[in-house]
């Protein structure tokens, strides 16, 4: 017994050393990699030449199930898009409300049958609409049949070569576009889909469906939730874009080059988690062909989403996460470990399989085995103390560090109260939180195991804008 | 083990704390700097205004000022510069090389430090002074940064310098640069950058021909349509779409003919690019063919015909049935909404 439980800990030590070892050398590199960026951007000719004749044509996508309440101001905030060449498709996806209605209203559609293309299968088209006011704004109303599936549709409607998919909630920066665009700009034959930094909205004044003025939300949870976004798309999407093996990008704002997703056969619709899944599979249908492509992450802010603030909505949002990535890894196991794939099946998979879906399981037992242990006296009490002093020092040194990095590169965060009060999150979120969302992740692996399917409800919209009045109200 | 252990979280707090301080102290310095040089700026805008102005006084003032002040000064009256042309630009240009603000800024394109390379490179561009060009072309081609070579292009470009085109398209062919600051420079060179472009036209390297063709698509007029004809026949697929549709762009009337003999070409992506750009040469006769490409061929050729024939002739493809295929009905959709279907050459 007290030999199972010395290995047990040692196994724990050896994993926690490694987790936190790519932790650092992330941070590291991120901070080369952004502080660069920051002063280069004092001669950087980026903003001028933006806007050339040689930017790519865009469609934007927009899949909308019953969105009545913030369609128009979502399609609104996607014109008013700095970009040359743009056309924006809304997806209605067999909408039970007025999403239709509203969007003819506001930009006087009229019924026009549009040519689409047949190379993705999607629930039958019933209508496809031109706006007469923006004749770039095209509307296709479907069959219900899920966000992968409407997203699918308006990929056989989109007239350009490239594919901006976004979402009804999304706020969008008015550069997003650009920044997304420019490393197809620098190389179109090569780039195939890129990403940008999602940021919490929570807290933020918007205006006219745009962030005037970033702030901290009030509620606790969100708090958590924006060190988290630091830490994951300044660290994380950074680094897993440099080693050429980035699995995710946002369904909330990303860039795909149409070819290739018609030639992988479109967004899955059988999972929770079809963003990544998308990519994992661009990647392995690449990378099995030996072709030469980029993934790229720009480590611009492009868009703003809600996040939850509630622990039922946060819950869902984790499990759904969680079973999302589980389906992506189940449905691309054959990749692990194979070096045909590259650093996605030797580094990003096995990283994402063992850290991110499997590590809150192994955090659980050692909560679990950690009191038998001290029990059974195969554990000194001090040895524990410290060590788990140095997992809190840990914690919050990457925690400050990512804090550190949003300071030397965007500085979205004008108020100095504000940063002294993600610093003490950086402590408070060892204590409940982190334990809390693995909890919830590994209450979804057990309902994975025991085969029920997802049980989640959506996020309750409360439409562009309405967050700064709601934020004042309570 | 305990100890390591106790020594790595000692570490790691020192770490922390360390961080803290760095991000406390950033940002004091930060707003402090930031007010000093809102008020230099300031203090010095009067100063910059007059002797933009040609103010012969001012100028005298200026050997007083301390470095800081002088250098800041430079700046703003190099971005003054750049807001303007022709006349006051070439004065301060003048003004500031009597200054010794251009000697100074070349020598900083010699600096081992990257940014101080590139913060130099990009001043240099707005300031406007011609002795910046050959220098800077030295940086496009040498320095070991892409964004330094990335300001000198924008600089080059800025400066309006023809004899940099081809330095340029050679530079974004082969990814020193990146793509849309080097074909940007070029756009800003304008037709000047035209002999320099039309040198490359029978380069060995596709990529680069191709850029020649768009580049003469946008810059050029009918006397470079010659070369164009040339290229829509080249080898290489990507060449012919890009020569295509640059004919289309300059409207060259005679290249009807070429480009209605490019509807067969094999590739669907360059029988999509001449309808398009029949589409905008506005000759009748080229309805015929697209008719029949946007009934019978490929998704984006026959989308491309459609529209290309509505805009010629709206009466060909107006009530057009299920028989005429999805691409002509929706242009007649288009059509019976009033709706006219822009389409990007």
């Amino acid at each position: 017994m007290r030999d199972v439980l010395a290995a047990f800990g040692l196994f724990i030590l050896g994993y926690f050393a490694l987790l936190n070892a790519i932790y650092l050398a992330f941070t590291l590199y991120a901070f080369k990699a952004l502080t660069r960026r920051l002063r280069q951007q004092e001669y950087s000719p980026e903003a001028e030449t933006f806007a050339s004749p040689f930017s790519p044509a865009v469609s934007v996508i927009l899949p909308a199930y019953n969105e009545e309440a913030v369609i128009v101001a979502s399609v609104r905030s996607l014109l008013r898009l700095r970009y040359p060449f743009l056309e924006i498709v809304v997806v209605a996806d067999g909408s039970t409300d007025a999403t239709v209605e509203r969007m003819r209203e506001a930009f006087d559609l009229v019924e026009v049958r549009r040519a689409l293309r047949d190379s993705i299968a999607t629930q039958p088209v019933l209508a496809t609409y031109v706006s007469r006011r923006h004749p770039e704004i095209v509307v296709i109303e479907k069959e219900n049949g899920g966000k992968a599936d409407s997203v699918n549709a308006g990929i056989n409607a989109a007239g350009h070569e490239f594919l901006c998919v976004t979402d009804a909630d999304a706020v969008l920066e008015p550069d997003a576009l650009l920044h997304v665009t420019r490393p197809i700009i620098d190389d179109p034959d090569l780039v195939v889909a890129t990403g940008g930094i999602v940021r919490i909205i929570n807290g933020c004044r918007v205006e006219d469906g745009e962030v005037v003025e970033v702030g901290l939300p009030r509620s606790r949870l969100a708090v958590f939730q924006v060190i988290e976004y630091f830490r994951a798309f300044l660290v994380g999407r950074v680094n897993w874009s440099r080693s050429r093996s980035l699995l995710i990008i946002s369904g909330a704002f990303g860039m795909f080059r149409r070819d290739v997703v018609e030639a992988v056969g479109g967004w899955w619709n059988d999972t929770v988690g079809e963003d990544a899944e998308l990519v994992v599979r661009i990647h392995r249908y690449l990378r099995g062909r030996d072709e030469d492509y980029l993934v790229e992450f720009v480590p611009d802010p492009v868009c703003w989403t809600e996040a939850p603030e509630s622990f039922r909505s946060l819950g869902s949002q984790r499990r759904r996460w969680q079973r999302g990535l589980g389906e992506t890894i189940w449905r691309h196991k054959r990749m692990i470990g194979q070096p045909r794939y590259g650093a996605v099946g030797l580094l990003a998979l096995p990283y994402f399989l063992v850290f991110e879906l499997l590590g809150p399981i192994i955090e659980l037992i050692g909560y679990l085995l950690i009191p038998v242990a001290v029990l059974a006296g195969a554990l000194n009490p001090t040895y524990l103390l410290v060590f788990f002093l140095l997992a809190l020092v840990l914690g919050v040194f990457l925690s400050v560090a990512s804090l550190a990095l949003e300071e030397f590169s965007f500085r979205r965060h004008r108020r100095s109260r504000e940063i002294a009060r993600m610093m003490l999150y950086t402590v408070l979120e060892s204590f409940g939180y982190r334990q809390l969302t693995s909890y919830w992740r590994v209450r979804e692996m057990i309902a994975i195991a025991m085969g029920r399917k997802a049980t989640w409800q959506a996020l309750p919209r409360r439409g562009l804008g309405a967050d700064a009045a709601a934020e004042a109200s309570e | 083990m305990t100890s390591t252990i106790g020594v790595a979280g000692a570490v790691f707090a020192a770490a922390t704390v360390l961080a803290v301080a760095v991000i406390v102290l950033r940002r004091a310095t930060l707003v402090v700097l930031e007010r000093s040089r809102l008020e230099r700026e300031t203090r010095l805008r009067p100063l910059a205004l007059a002797l933009s102005a040609g103010d012969e006084d001012a100028e005298r003032e200026t050997a007083t000022l301390a470095r800081r002040d002088s250098r800041s000064l430079a700046a703003t009256l190099a971005r003054f510069a750049g807001s303007f042309s022709g006349g006051e630009r070439q004065q301060i240009a003048a003004l500031l090389e009597r200054r010794g603000d251009i000697d100074r800024e070349i020598a900083e394109l010699r600096s081992w430090r990257t940014w101080r390379r590139g913060r130099a490179a990009y001043l240099l561009g707005d300031a406007g002074s011609a002795e910046a060009v050959v220098p800077l072309l030295r940086v496009l081609a040498d320095d070991s940064d892409r964004d330094v070579r990335s300001a000198a292009a924008r600089s080059l470009g800025r400066l309006g310098e023809e004899t940099a085109a081809a330095p340029l398209a050679l530079a974004l062919v082969e990814k020193h640069v990146p793509r849309a600051v080097a074909s940007q420079a070029l756009l800003a060179i304008g037709p000047a950058a035209l002999p320099g472009l039309v040198d490359l036209k029978d380069h060995p390297e596709p990529d680069v021909r191709e850029l020649v063709a768009r580049l003469l698509g946008v810059l050029g007029g009918p006397a470079e349509a010659e070369y164009l004809h040339a290229l829509v026949e080249d080898p290489s697929a990507p060449v012919r779409a890009a020569a295509a549709r640059a004919l289309g762009r300059i409207g060259d009337a005679r290249a009807s003919a070429a480009l209605t003999a490019r509807l067969e070409d094999r590739i669907p992506a360059v029988r999509a690019a001449a309808a398009t750009a029949l589409g905008a040469l506005g000759d009748r006769s080229a309805v015929p063919p697209l008719l029949r490409i946007a009934r019978e061929d490929d998704f984006e050729p026959a989308r491309q015909a459609a529209r290309a024939a509505a805009s010629l002739d709206a009466d060909s493809v107006r009530g057009a049935g299920a028989e005429d295929g999805p691409h002509l009905v929706e242009a007649s959709d288009l059509l019976a909404a009033g709706i006219e279907a822009w389409e990007r050459i």
